[in-house]
């Protein structure tokens, strides 16, 4: 793939498939992410994004092909990814039955960070992504943009190398979302992480990471963009027009859809 | 950082508990019913022979007696820790089963018929069949409370165990919990609602089968004092006993209640927000 450090990439599908019971979910799926890249991934509804990152977690295994994470099998060495690996939901999946600070120390604890480190690293990032003084709260009394940084606290809490990111800045408004984007992105880019984000927002997808991975169903790669960082808005322009094209391509004049096996 | 616009919520964390207790204070009905139905009693125990309906004050003496003899209280307290023994017992092995029904489709497919099947035979045949088979009392008792109460604790736990949202268990397991910390953090209390419906329901079933059961052969009990005094035409000491049982009943759930509240607390009190739900609404992937 596009390794440009000469290094195994840290993400890596080969000929992945995935079959649900009456629905192929992901096709021949095959990319690389190396590490200490932020990558974006966009592509239609039910194009298999969400599938994507539940093996990258090895919530479940492929029906074919192989995945693998910093050269091992998400799903066969569930165990090995404890710590390395951390995903923040759409959703922002608290419990609700813990405060937001217990939300937090609970992420560490299934991650077997030892207890002592819990309370300290908790509240430090609770302020840092600016809820001080909201520890207590359940998420009933939260908002929905503030359940969303809680659940980006206890994600990074657990300090992982690879952080995962489904849409988890879509349900909020443009300012909120704006700067917890930048916050993200500090966090991965500083602390020398590997960020895979999903989005829905183009502007999110080329603003945001490195790179641009198209996705197109039924659950194949389309389009592999490399974004400059500082890009001009011509080259902007141009790289959304093509980030389109390859999320909605003409069905008949694409050579990777007859490519596809049929199954 | 963008603050949001939610307002703080009332210092004092949930108190939900301590709340109900204080508003069932201030609410009327409670003694407003009481004084009619003494007030019904008296008039019709007025006008009714003593050996059908006994007067207000023969009970209250009787009462006195029951609560101050040794005899007749250890007779109210071995018919409470008889039912408190049975569904403790049903509860440890029913919620054993239901979560390994919940987490086992083969446990399932082939322990839910006969829970099921032993849920539906009739109380009253547990208790001729414990009569048959066991000599002592004790276990009389104790195996018709157990089966009685069993299938409740089982189904209800299984399907508790069966309403865990799959997203809560993705976002544990993205973090490779172990199991006993993915158990207490996510499974114990999303099932604990269920469990405290299970007991609430068990309960009254248990407190009006132990009667059932005592009656046959127990020496000790409720139930033994209530035959003694049916064998004796002695009406006083039945409605004493049965009053003295129902308020028994009445104390024991409102505990529960109370506890149910305090390890419910987390719960959003109704119309306190909008997202009641455990999920958004909208879930995508
Ligand atoms: N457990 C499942 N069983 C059956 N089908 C599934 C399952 N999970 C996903 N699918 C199907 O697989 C396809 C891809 O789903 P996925 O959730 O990965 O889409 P997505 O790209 O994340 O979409 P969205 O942008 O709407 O979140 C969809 O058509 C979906 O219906
Ligand atoms: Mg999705």
């Amino acid at each position: 793939m596009s390794s440009v450090t000469g290094e195994a990439p840290v993400i890596e599908f080969a000929g992945v498939e995935k079959v649900f019971p009456g629905h192929h979910a992901l096709r021949d799926l095959s990319f690389g992410i190396d590490r200490g890249e932020l990558v974006t991934v966009v592509g239609v509804t039910g194009c298999g994004k969400s599938t994507t990152f539940n093996l990258i977690l090895g919530l479940f295994p492929p029906s074919d092909g192989t995945v693998r994470v910093a050269g091992h099998d998400p799903h066969a060495e569930f165990e090995w990814f404890r710590r390395r690996i951390a995903v923040v939901f759409q959703d922002a999946r608290l419990l609700p039955w813990r405060t937001a600070l217990q939300n937090v120390c609970v992420g560490m604890r299934f991650a077997g960070i030892p207890k002592e480190q819990w309370q300290e690293r908790a509240r430090d990032w609770l302020s840092r992504l600016g809820l001080a003084g909201r520890e207590d709260a359940y998420p009933h009394q939260l908002s929905g943009g503030q359940r969303q940084r809680v659940s980006l606290a206890r994600a990074f809490a657990v300090d992982p190398e690879i952080i995962l990111c489904d849409e988890s800045f879509s349900a909020l408004d443009e300012i909120t979302a704006q700067g917890l984007r930048q916050e993200f992105v500090e966090l991965v880019r500083t602390g020398g992480k590997t960020g895979v984000v999903i989005t829905h927002s183009l502007t999110e997808a080329l603003t945001l990471g490195d790179r641009i991975l198209v996705l197109r169903p039924p659950g194949h790669l389309a389009d592999d963009i490399a974004v400059p960082r500082d890009p001009d808005p011509a080259l902007l322009d141009e790289l959304r027009e093509r980030v389109l094209a390859g999320m909605t391509p003409p069905a008949a004049a694409d050579p990777a859809e007859s490519a596809v096996p049929a199954l | 950082m963008a603050t949001s616009t939610v307002t703080p919520p009332p210092k004092a964390a949930p108190a939900t508990g301590t709340r109900t207790v204080r508003r069932r204070f201030r609410d009327p009905s409670i003694p407003i019913l009481i004084v009619v139905l003494l007030a019904v009693w008296a008039i019709v125990s007025h006008f009714t022979p003593a050996y059908d309906v006994p007067s207000i004050p023969s009970v209250v003496r009787e009462l006195g007696h029951i609560l101050t003899t040794g005899k007749t209280l250890q007779s109210l307290l071995t018919t409470l820790i008889r039912v408190a023994v049975g569904l403790v017992a049903a509860f440890a092995v029913g919620l054993a089963l239901g979560l390994l029904m919940g987490s086992r489709s083969l446990a399932s497919r082939y322990l839910l018929p006969p829970i099921r099947f032993v849920q539906g035979v009739p109380s009253l045949s547990w208790v001729i069949i414990a009569v048959i088979w066991f000599a002592n009392v004790e276990v009389r008792v104790w195996f018709v409370m157990f089966l009685v109460t069993l299938p409740g604790f089982a189904l209800q736990t299984y399907d508790s165990y069966r309403a865990v949202p799959a997203e809560l268990r993705d976002m544990a397991r993205s973090f490779r919990p172990g199991r006993w910390a993915l158990f207490r953090e996510v499974t114990l209390p999303a099932i604990t609602p269920g469990i405290f419906t299970a007991w609430k329901v068990n309960l009254g079933l248990g407190i009006r089968m132990v009667l059932i059961a005592e009656l046959v052969g127990a020496t000790v009990g409720v139930g033994a004092q209530l035959l003694s005094a049916q064998q004796l035409f002695d009406m006083t000491s039945v409605v004493s006993w049965t009053l003295l049982l129902a308020v028994c009943m009445l104390i024991i759930q409102g505990a529960m209640e109370l506890l149910e509240a305090w390890a419910l607390r987390y719960r959003p009190r109704t119309g306190d927000h909008a997202q009641a739900s455990v999920m958004a609404p909208s879930q995508k992937g």
